[in-house]
């Protein structure tokens, strides 16, 4: 993509602006003439009540006007939006060919106004009406694909600057060595782990007492440390886990339910069970107790 | 079978389990070197001390490096130092391999995971672990173990903070450094550690009162409580203060480095473990600071380890099971896989 497409720098802002003081006031103002001039000829129909029996000086009045307008109007949009050189001279050209068609117009509307020269003044007309129509649409498409591509401004993917402490810089170079050493020590081998020094004769450990500890312990964080670890490794979900703890939540949310005691049933456990039998000769036992102690007080 | 390994500047403790029980294998991380001769020899012997025969000489290893060093008045040897291997001693390596050795045992199968403890990188010092990181993981793995390497802090998350689902912050209060982890569900957010232990509290103490560092490290190993009411010039005294001046230390560099994450936004229980954690007072007075130093994470409770010195190879411990277990059901899975697809296969073969 060319450069001059993006609409980010500070100096292609400020060009945008100084062209647009000057050229888009003059559009908007020969947009405003332009649809002023419709207007003029429109009312001027309607004034002269233009049919084919006009005046030749009423046709004129009204004719004119209202080309003059529609040229006016596209012009006026066309120099409101950016135009590159290719656009100005297409504007250009078709002013030439409109006007060159309006002063044949006023030339031979009167006298000649016949074929070819009708020809030549509409072809001329239609032509400049054309171009500037087709200019204003190429116009609006670059102007609509510009406005949906997203503004490329390089200040927003420019990180902040960041000035590094002499403490940073100091942590940086620690850390880029301790990971160097850790790389290197990572690759060491030893080939001499299985040997002792070639001055050590002999080795007396055999029968030395060593100072043992016996702990009575069964170590249960070996268990956790695994589920805190690694919690999918014992109990994988949809398993026995997620199944105990659905029916402990069960249990937690079941009310507690008291079955109440039938009929038949309140009456089998008042006279003809034994725990009763016996809690009833206990408590008789016990009262005649408390008869005797009171009598005896 | 799977094995957790605290590899300390002072101990190494091997955590496995057997049973209902965890039994932790402890031996110092130190050695001595003495003449050899014949007599020499056979009282080790007859004492069953661990010792190597050296063409020079007899070097002892681990706690009997300690005893011998005070019946001959000399300084024990540590092939450690800051949490690291000493690059001052040139027999480090061999010593250590031996010690780890006789800690760790041989595996009861081929690859048994392993999972060794390492401190975090360092924030005062210019000390790298990588190095000993990688020393330590080759020396094991060496041995015929599948070694894994955890940072001490969340070693302590592991064996202590389960019950608030592994979220907290975990400290080890080593000999040579201390190391704070925060983790949120078992996944570390923040770690480091501190240049500074129980070594630097016996160094200032020593300083601060004329003692041998021996005598203070003994003296801090048999202290019955940190507190304020001591002897003027005592090493109590002495130990109680550079106590709680690494207490701050530890709090201020946690606080400097909570301030370069946003960690979530829940109460964080905190866990104190390691061999200088010991001392009866030390958590009451670590609650007591971390509670005065408005910490930039809100604080739940602070547990009270019951066995500081085991915690950390405790939580390797849990960590081997787990990645055992892991790796179990892997397994499990991909045979299953494996046997689906071939009875899938053999249906098509017979339709």
């Amino acid at each position: 993509m060319h450069d001059d497409d993006f609409v980010d720098d500070e100096s292609s802002k400020n060009k945008l602006f100084s062209r647009g003081a000057s050229i888009y006031y003059l559009g908007s103002m020969i947009f405003i003439a332009g649809i002023a001039l419709i207007i003029l000829g429109s009312a001027l129909i309607m004034f002269f009540r233009l049919s084919y029996t006009s005046e030749l000086q009423e046709i004129l009045l009204t004719i004119i006007p209202i080309a003059l307008g529609i040229i006016l109007i596209l012009l006026g949009i066309n120099l409101m939006m950016k135009q590159s050189r290719k656009g100005y001279a297409i504007l250009t050209l078709s002013i030439i060919a409109v006007a060159i068609s309006m002063f044949l117009f006023l030339r031979f509307y009167e006298n000649n106004w016949y074929y070819p020269q009708i020809g030549y003044v509409f072809g001329l007309y239609v032509s400049g009406f054309l171009l500037l129509l087709g200019n204003t649409f190429a116009g609006s498409i670059l102007y609509i694909i510009k406005s949906n591509k997203p503004v490329y401004s390089p200040t927003e993917d420019k990180e902040p600057v960041h000035l590094y402490t002499d403490d940073e810089i100091q942590k940086d170079i620690e850390e880029a060595t301790r990971k160097s050493a850790e790389a290197a020590v990572a690759e060491l081998q030893f080939n001499d782990v299985q040997e002792l020094p070639s001055d050590i004769i002999g080795v007396h450990i055999s029968e030395t007492p060593k100072n043992i500890t016996r702990v009575k312990d069964r170590i249960a964080e070996v268990r956790s440390l695994g589920q805190t670890l690694s919690p999918g490794m014992t109990e994988k979900w949809g398993s026995v886990g997620i199944d105990k703890a659905s029916d402990a939540l069960a249990k937690t949310l079941e009310p507690v339910k008291t079955k109440k005691k039938g009929f038949f049933q309140r009456i089998k456990e008042k006279y003809f069970s034994d725990n009763t039998k016996k809690d009833t000769k206990k408590d008789k036992k016990v009262k005649s107790k408390e008869k005797k102690t009171k009598k005896n007080k | 079978m799977a094995k957790g390994l605290d590899i300390g500047t002072m101990n190494i403790i091997c955590a496995e389990k057997d049973r209902e029980d965890i039994v932790f294998t402890q031996q110092r991380n130190a050695f001595m070197e003495l003449d050899s001769s014949d007599l020499t020899k056979t009282m080790l012997d007859i004492s069953k001390v661990l010792y190597i025969e050296r063409k020079d000489g007899i070097s002892l290893l681990g706690e009997d490096a300690f005893k011998f060093a005070t019946i001959f008045e000399k300084e024990a040897r540590r092939p450690m130092t800051h949490g690291i291997i000493s690059p001052k001693e040139k027999e480090a390596i061999p010593i250590m391999k031996l010690i780890v050795g006789e800690v760790l045992g041989q595996p009861k199968k081929q690859n048994e995971v392993l999972y060794i403890s390492t401190p975090a990188n360092p924030i005062d010092t210019d000390l790298n672990v990588l190095y000993h990181k990688k020393t330590m993981e080759m020396l094991t793995k060496g041995m015929k173990y599948d070694t894994h390497v955890i940072d001490e802090g969340l070693a302590v998350i592991y064996s202590e903070l389960a019950e608030s689902n592994f979220t907290g912050i975990g400290i080890s209060v080593g000999a040579g450094m201390t190391n704070v982890t925060l983790a949120y569900l078992a996944t570390p957010l923040m770690s480091f550690s501190i240049a500074r232990g129980g070594d630097w509290i016996d160094e200032q103490a020593a300083r601060s009162t004329g003692m041998p560092k021996e005598h203070v490290t003994a003296t801090k190993e048999k202290i019955s409580k940190l507190g304020k009411d001591v002897k003027m010039g005592s090493v109590e005294g002495a130990l109680t203060v550079y106590y709680d001046a690494l207490m701050t230390y530890v709090i201020k560099n946690l606080n400097r480095k909570l301030a370069e994450i946003t960690p979530p936004n829940v109460a964080f229980p905190v866990a104190i473990a390691g061999g200088s954690a010991t001392p009866a007072g030390f958590f009451e007075l670590f609650e007591k600071r971390l509670r005065e130093a408005n910490l930039r994470v809100d604080l739940a409770k602070i547990k009270h380890v019951k066995d500081p010195l085991l915690s950390v190879a405790r939580g390797c411990l849990i960590a081997a099971r787990t990645q055992e277990e892991k790796g179990r059901q892997l397994q499990k899975q991909q045979t299953q896989t494996t046997t689906q697809t071939q009875t899938k296969q053999t249906t098509k073969k017979k339709k």
